[in-house]
């Protein structure tokens, strides 16, 4: 088996708020393979999108800390190295795009100001060679005449040109990672299809692989080949997609699946949705034992004061849950 | 439109339009104005459910806001229980607003931060000086039984709520005056998965128990399908497709309904299906294409789409769209 592209062991990620600390990842261990599109999902401030920023140490710090754990990439440990060989390995190795492309472009510079800037960083281009990368990068997200956009400033731009222009300047040293932290959750449902269109034909061309942040499980389906459902800081159930998708296993899974209103469900006599009670517990105050046990509608005893540990059910198939423990 | 099913219309909308005037420079006003609602039509029976689903920019808030004159239209007429609301004074407006209400989006920005709960859904009854203040105290409190809450909320200010929770203040105070029309601009997109579904069921709910008609604003294929009986689809500011959810979602007539169908993953089959391709993004609406404004991005457009605007024929009885292409 090869080694996988990027392993992340026991990462704990706190926060300081009013002078306490809570954890908001709790000690977790995954694996990104080589080529693969790795899909890491749950709610709001389940701690996604702080594990998709640990692993290029972007955590602001304070109130921030990377408490313990490693994230190893190429055999060297990415939370042990220097600012300044980190500095070498954003945009060159892993790269990553966000959310909301306005916030991420800086407005009073054009694109040909901008895109260039990783290429001149990391390689040894001249400036006009740079230039001319740039507007093949452009095409290669299939912007329309991309030597008059070099000109342009990104407000002249749509959402999701502005998308695909984050998208153009992550690739510009052709990564081995790409980290997408929701690249499509700002966007309009057709602009949202094309951008998905456009990141699984790139992954295909350029055989990086991608963490693949979203709450989206339709986008999930849609692109990746594995999933990771995170709830409070932990993981909770992680496996192959599709598998994992059809047969979820931990209650947090299936009563996120059972509440996303489906196509013609209505014409089926379902009038109401399946809900899952209650709310997402507050980092600061999380229950004790497992933590989604006061909204777990297979509640016993024993989940009130044990927490779970995540145990293989099949083979790449991992739950952490008491109602799966028996099966092993 | 005719009323087939002998109820009589609750809210009926003829040929409104709402235009913005743009500012060119500091001094002079462009020519052009931006036609945010171009000429829409459409009506809601009593107790029924009206989606107005398109892409952002589209003018789907604007209409909303629009019928209630919360933005003056340009043109066009508002009848609500056969009244037109259009000619009307904001005196005149004033006792009819206890009847149409609206929720909004981002519940973090739609209630007084520094006001109470119960301040917050005391204010409608004290604007239509209703019940004695000890009456009003019973109100609040039975209004937060209806929607989930307990009273003991009654004395917490919005900060201390979730977004699940802030959206259901917003809800009570919105059916607070037993209103018989409520227009609920993307009521859950702002929420988790996991709070939608619990929001959803509390609007099927509230609606089946006051008989509450609903303007449902959306951008969510999915959700508007589950809660809508009727649903008319909106691009560039004007109905192109209008029909019963079920026609609409069996048998789509406009290419651009089908593509945000298309686009809906299915979590169910584990399938990615075959995007219907849209290219490009939606035009602006201070220059919208002549003909039929989809030309652009129609996978299906002819010569004559360029050039002619299509009207919104019947092709079935109550299902309404403008293509020249299908509307035979």
């Amino acid at each position: 088996m090869t080694p996988p592209e990027l392993r992340v062991k026991n990462l704990n990620v706190s926060f300081s708020r009013n002078g306490s600390e809570f954890a908001a990842v709790n000690g977790i261990s995954f694996d990104l393979c080589k080529g693969e599109i790795l899909a890491i999902v749950g709610e709001s401030g389940c701690g996604k999108t702080v594990t998709a920023l640990s692993i290029l140490r972007l955590i602001p710090e304070p109130p921030g800390k990377i408490q313990s754990g490693s994230v190893c990439f190429n055999s060297t440990d990415l939370l042990k190295l220097s600012s300044r060989q980190l500095q070498d390995i954003r945009g060159r190795d892993i790269s990553m795009i966000f959310q909301d492309p306005l916030t991420c472009l800086n407005p009073v510079l054009t694109l040909g100001d901008q895109l260039p800037e990783p290429i001149l960083r990391h390689t040894s281009l001249s400036r006009k060679e740079a230039w001319e990368k740039g507007i093949a990068l452009l095409r290669q997200v299939e912007i329309p005449s991309p030597t008059e956009k070099m000109d342009q400033f990104p407000h002249q731009l749509s959402g999701g040109m502005r998308q695909r222009v984050m998208i153009a300047m992550a690739l510009s040293c052709s990564p081995r990672i790409l980290i997408a932290d929701e690249p499509t959750t700002a966007l309009d449902v057709l602009i949202q299809a094309q951008i998905i269109d456009l990141l699984r034909n790139l992954k295909e061309q350029t055989g990086m692989s991608v963490i693949l942040i979203t709450h989206d499980l339709g986008i999930v389906t849609e692109i990746a080949q594995r999933v990771i459902v995170m709830y409070a800081g932990d993981i909770v159930e992680m496996g192959p997609s599709q598998k994992l998708l059809q047969a979820p296993l931990h209650p947090y899974t299936i009563g996120l699946k059972n509440s996303i209103p489906k196509l013609g469900q209505k014409r089926e006599g379902d009038k109401h949705l399946t809900e899952i009670p209650g709310n997402v517990p507050s980092p600061d105050q999380l229950p004790s034992g497992c933590p989604f046990h006061p909204r777990c509608p297979s509640v016993v005893e024993r989940c009130k004061t044990q927490k779970p540990a995540l145990k293989e059910v099949e083979p790449g198939h991992q739950v952490s849950c008491w109602l799966h423990e028996s099966e092993i | 439109m005719t009323d087939n099913l002998g109820k009589p219309n609750l809210l009926e909308v003829r040929n409104l339009k709402k235009h913005f005037s743009v500012k060119e420079n500091f001094t002079r006003n462009s020519d052009e104005p931006i036609r945010a609602v171009d000429g829409v039509s459409f009506h809601i029976k009593a107790g029924k459910t009206l989606g107005l689903v398109g892409e952002s920019g589209c003018g789907k808030s604007t209409a909303a806001r629009t019928i209630l004159r919360l933005v003056e239209p340009t043109s066009g007429e508002i009848l609500f229980k056969g009244e037109n609301l259009v000619p009307l004074s904001h005196k005149e407006m004033q006792p009819l607003r206890r009847e149409m209400q609206i929720i909004f989006q981002d519940p973090f920005a739609s209630l007084n931060p520094r006001k109470r709960v119960r301040h917050i859904l005391e204010e409608p009854f004290e604007i239509h000086n209703i019940g004695s203040p000890v009456d009003r105290k019973k109100q609040v409190e039975e209004l937060l039984n209806k929607v989930g809450l307990s009273p003991e909320h009654a004395d917490r200010f919005p900060h201390e709520f979730s977004g699940g929770q802030l959206q259901r203040i917003g809800i009570a105070r919105a059916i607070a005056l037993n209103p018989s029309l409520v227009i609920a601009d993307e009521p859950v997109s702002a929420l988790d998965v996991s709070i939608q579904a619990q929001v959803i069921n509390l609007l099927q709910t509230l609606r089946e128990n006051l008989n509450i008609s609903f303007l449902f604003i959306s951008h969510d294929m999915a959700v508007v399908e589950h809660f809508c009986d009727r649903v008319a689809v909106m691009y560039l500011g004007k109905i192109v497709e209008i029909a019963d959810s079920d026609q609409l979602y069996q048998n789509p007539r406009h290419p651009y309904t089908e593509a945000l169908l298309s686009v809906i993953p299915s979590i169910e089959s584990g399938q990615r299906k075959q995007h219907l391709l849209v290219k490009g993004d939606i035009p602006s609406a201070t220059n919208p294409p002549t003909g039929c404004a989809f030309h652009t991005r129609c996978p299906i457009k002819e010569k004559r789409c360029e050039t002619t605007v299509p009207e919104l024929k019947e092709v079935e009885p109550g299902h309404f769209v403008a293509c020249l292409l299908r509307e035979s």
